[in-house]
C-alpha cells in the first residue's frame, strides 16, 4: 500500500519535472533556429524555394505549428513508450543515444558509492570508537579538508598525479571488459566518491558516538561480547539513518559531479552528453537526460525509504 | 573461604572538564558464593558507578582506585584466557531500564543466543533451543512466538525477564542487578524481585541487588551496604541493619519507607535537602548538611569506618552512631 502511495507520488514529481523541463527549453529558444540556423529567422523573401521546403518541413516533422500544451502532450505520450524522438543536430534517435550512454555513467555513479561507503562505514567506526581521541580528531581534520576541496580541483590533482606524473591509470575510457572498465575508471570514481566519504564518515561517526551511549551497548559490553562485535553488531546498523539519507540525496549531486568528471576523463556518458547537448542547443537530449536523472533520483529515494523499515523495524512505512 | 567478589578501598574520580569529580571514594564490600548483596542509596550515591567499576563498563575519564577481586583474581588484570570469559559467563549485568536495555533493531532470538555462541560456541540450533528455556525459565507467555519478535514488540515486564533470560544465558556465578524494577510498573516490580530471588535460589548464584528502596532488599538479601555520597554509610548482615541500625542516614532511609503494618495515618518522614555536589572533596561526613544529628565535628572530620562492638559483620562511618554502637559511645564518654 504504501510502495504504491510512493510510486503515485514519484510519477508526480517527475511529471512536474517533465513539464518543468519542457517549458524551459522552449521558453529559452526557438527550436527552428536550433534545427536549421539563421534561415529560420530569415525574412522568407530572402529564402530560396528549397530553403523554404525545408522550413516547412521541419515545422511539420517537428509539430512546431501545434499549441504549446499540444507539444508537450505529444512529447510525454511518446517518452513513456521509449520514445525520446531524435537529436536535432544529427538525426539519430535520442533513446539510442542515451542506450549507449546512461550505462556508463550509473556505472561510474555506481562505482563511486560503493568505494565511498566501502571506506566511509570502517572508517567512521574506527573513529567513533576512539571518539574525541587523536585518531578520531584527526580523522575529522582530514574529511573536513576532503570536503573542502571542490570536484574540479580534486579531478585535475588526481589526474595530473595518477595518469599524468605516476601514469599508474590510463589516460582514456576502456571498455574492452568489467576489468577495464573499472581500472580505467578507478581515478574518475575516486573523484566523485572523495566528498562523499568525508560526508558519510561524518554522519556515521556522530550518530555511532550518541548510539555507543545507548545502555544495550552496555548491556552487551556487559555480555562479555567483543569490542568489534559491539561496534559492527551492535552500534552500526541503528546508526546508518543520517547516513542513508545522505546517500539517497547525494545522488544528484553524484550527477553533477559526473558532468564534471565525464568532461575531463572524456568518459562517454549522460554528463558529457548533456553538456554536449546544451552547447548545441539539442533540446530533445536535453530533455531525455533530465527525465531520466529525475526519474533515478527519485527511485533511489524511494529505495531509501524502504531501506529505513530493514534498518530499524520499528519503521512503519504507512505515511 | 575468601569471598567470591571483593572490593578493596575502590574509589573512582571522573575527569570531567569542570574538574573531578569524586563518584566513588574508598568502598569496600564483599559477597560470598550463593549469598544476595544489597547496595542501597539515592541516585548519585555512587552504587551504580560502584557495580560499573567490576564490570568495567566506566568511560574512559574515570581513574580507578584500589581494587575488585573475584575468586582470588584480579579483575584488573585477568590472564588473557579469563578476560574473554570473564564478563558474561562469571558475572552478569541486569540494567535498570529495560525499554533501553534491548538493542531495539536485533530480534529476541539473536540477542538472547549471541553470547552463547560467543561464549560457549554452541550451534544455532542449540542456542536456539536453551534460549527457548531460558525465556519458558523467565516465565515469558508464549515464549515461542516472542523469540521471533523485536524489542518494541513487548511490555516493559516482558523486556525485563527478557533481559534476566539473558544474563543467565551463560549460567553466571554472580549477578548483578541494577535497580531491575525501578522503571517497571508497581504490579509487575514484585513478579520480577521474586523472579529473581527464586532463579538466585535455583541456580546457587551469589547477587548483588542495587536499589534505593531499602523496603526492597528487607527480605531478600543477606547482607546491605548503605552508600551516600560515593561513600559507605553502614554495611551489615541484613538483620543487623534493621534490628541495630547504626548510622543515621539508614535510620532516615527507614523511616521513608511505608510499611503494610504502619497505623493509618502515620506520617512518613522524607530526607530534607538533596545529596552532596560530588565535585567538591568533603572535609567531613558527607551527610552532615541533611542530618538530624549532626554537631560541627561532623563537617570538619571525616568519620572513619569502624565495627559495631561486638559484632564481625557490622560497620559503619559516623561520629554519632545510634542503636548499640551510639550506647557503647556514650558510655566511654
Amino acid at each position: 500500500m504504501y510502495i504504491l502511495k510512493r510510486l503515485a507520488q514519484m510519477a508526480l514529481v517527475v511529471l512536474a519535472v517533465t513539464f518543468l523541463a519542457f517549458a524551459a527549453m522552449n521558453l529559452l529558444g526557438d527550436p527552428l533556429t536550433n534545427i536549421l540556423g539563421p534561415i529560420a529567422t530569415a525574412d522568407p523573401a530572402d529564402l530560396t524555394e528549397d530553403q523554404r521546403a525545408d522550413l516547412i518541413e521541419a515545422r511539420e516533422t517537428y509539430y512546431l505549428d501545434d499549441p504549446f500544451l499540444v507539444r508537450y502532450g505529444r512529447w510525454l505520450g511518446d517518452m513513456v513508450t521509449g520514445d525520446f524522438g531524435r537529436s536535432f543536430k544529427n538525426d539519430i534517435k535520442v533513446s539510442t543515444e542515451l542506450a549507449n550512454r546512461l550505462p556508463v555513467t550509473v556505472f561510474l555513479m555506481v562505482y563511486a558509492q560503493i568505494i565511498a561507503v566501502v571506506i566511509s562505514i570502517p572508517w567512521a567506526v574506527f573513529a567513533a570508537s576512539r571518539a574525541y581521541r587523536f585518531v578520531d580528531k584527526s580523522s575529522t581534520v582530514v574529511s573536513f579538508g576532503m570536503l573542502g576541496i571542490p570536484v574540479f580541483a580534486l579531478v585535475v590533482l588526481l589526474f595530473w598525479l595518477f595518469v599524468v606524473r605516476f601514469q599508474i591509470f590510463p589516460l582514456r575510457f576502456d571498455d574492452t571488459d568489467l576489468g577495464s572498465r573499472l581500472w580505467s575508471l578507478f581515478i574518475p570514481a575516486v573523484s566523485l566518491a572523495i566528498p562523499l566519504i568525508a560526508t558519510y564518515q561524518r554522519l556515521l561517526r556522530t550518530d555511532l558516538i550518541s548510539t555507543l551511549q545507548e545502555d544495550f551497548i552496555a548491556v552487551a559490553r556487559a555480555k562479555g561480547m567483543s569490542d568489534r562485535h559491539v561496534l559492527f553488531r551492535h552500534a552500526l546498523r541503528p546508526s546508518l539513518f543520517s547516513m542513508l539519507t545522505v546517500f539517497g540525496i547525494n545522488t544528484g549531486a553524484l550527477i553533477g559531479g559526473s558532468i564534471v568528471v565525464e568532461q575531463y576523463f572524456q568518459i562517454p556518458g549522460i554528463g558529457r552528453a548533456v553538456i554536449e547537448a546544451i552547447i548545441r542547443d539539442d533540446f530533445p537530449v536535453v530533455l531525455a537526460i533530465v527525465v531520466i536523472v529525475s526519474v533515478i533520483f527519485v527511485v533511489i529515494n524511494v529505495l531509501v525509504d524502504i531501506l529505513y523499515t530493514y534498518l530499524d523495524p520499528r519503521v512503519k512505512l504507512d505515511g | 573461604m575468601a569471598p567470591l567478589l571483593e572490593l578493596d578501598d575502590v574509589s573512582v574520580t571522573f575527569n570531567t572538564p569542570k574538574g573531578p569529580v569524586y563518584a566513588v571514594n574508598n568502598v569496600n564490600l564483599s559477597v560470598e558464593r550463593g549469598q544476595a548483596l544489597g547496595i542501597v542509596g539515592e541516585s548519585g550515591s555512587g552504587k551504580s558507578v560502584t557495580m560499573k567499576t567490576v564490570m568495567g563498563l566506566l568511560p574512559r575519564t574515570a581513574t580507578i582506585g584500589g581494587s575488585v577481586t573475584y575468586d582470588g583474581l584480579d579483575v584488573f588484570d585477568l590472564p588473557s584466557d579469563r578476560r574473554k570469559h570473564f564478563y558474561g559467563v562469571d558475572v552478569a549485568m541486569i540494567f535498570q531500564n529495560p525499554m533501553t536495555s534491548l538493542n531495539p533493531v536485533k530480534r529476541i532470538s539473536a540477542q538472547l543466543t549471541e553470547g552463547m555462541k560467543y561464549h560457549d560456541g554452541l550451534s544455532s540450533s542449540a542456542a536456539d533451543d536453551k534460549a527457548l528455556e531460558l525465556l519458558e525459565l523467565v516465565r515469558i507467555p508464549d515464549p515461542k512466538k516472542r523469540m521471533k519478535q523485536y524489542p518494541h514488540e513487548l511490555s516493559g515486564g516482558m523486556r525485563q525477564r527478557v533481559v534476566i533470560a539473558m544474563a543467565l544465558a551463560n549460567d553466571p556465578s554472580l549477578l548483578i542487578a541494577d535497580e531491575p524494577t525501578t522503571a517497571l510498573d508497581v504490579t509487575v516490580q514484585r513478579d520480577i524481585l521474586d523472579l529473581l530471588d527464586q532463579l538466585k535460589a535455583e541456580r546457587d548464584m551469589a547477587m548483588i541487588l542495587i536499589t534505593h528502596d531499602l523496603g526492597v532488599v528487607k527480605d531478600r538479601t543477606d547482607e546491605i551496604a548503605v552508600m551516600y555520597g560515593g561513600r559507605l554509610m553502614e554495611a551489615a548482615t541484613t538483620g543487623e541493619v534493621f534490628a541495630d541500625t547504626a548510622h543515621p542516614y539508614t535510620e532516615a532511609l527507614q523511616r521513608s519507607i511505608p510499611d503494610m503494618t504502619m497505623e493509618r495515618g502515620t506520617r512518613l518522614t522524607p530526607i530534607e535537602g538533596s545529596p552532596p555536589d560530588l565535585s567538591i572533596k568533603p572535609t567531613g561526613c558527607p551527610f552532615a548538611p541533611r542530618c538530624g544529628y549532626a554537631t560541627p565535628e561532623c563537617s570538619t572530620a571525616i568519620p572513619d569506618r569502624m565495627p559495631v562492638p561486638g559484632s564481625t559483620t557490622h560497620v559503619f562511618a559516623c561520629h554519632h552512631p545510634r542503636g548499640s554502637a551510639g550506647a557503647v559511645q556514650e558510655v566511654n564518654a
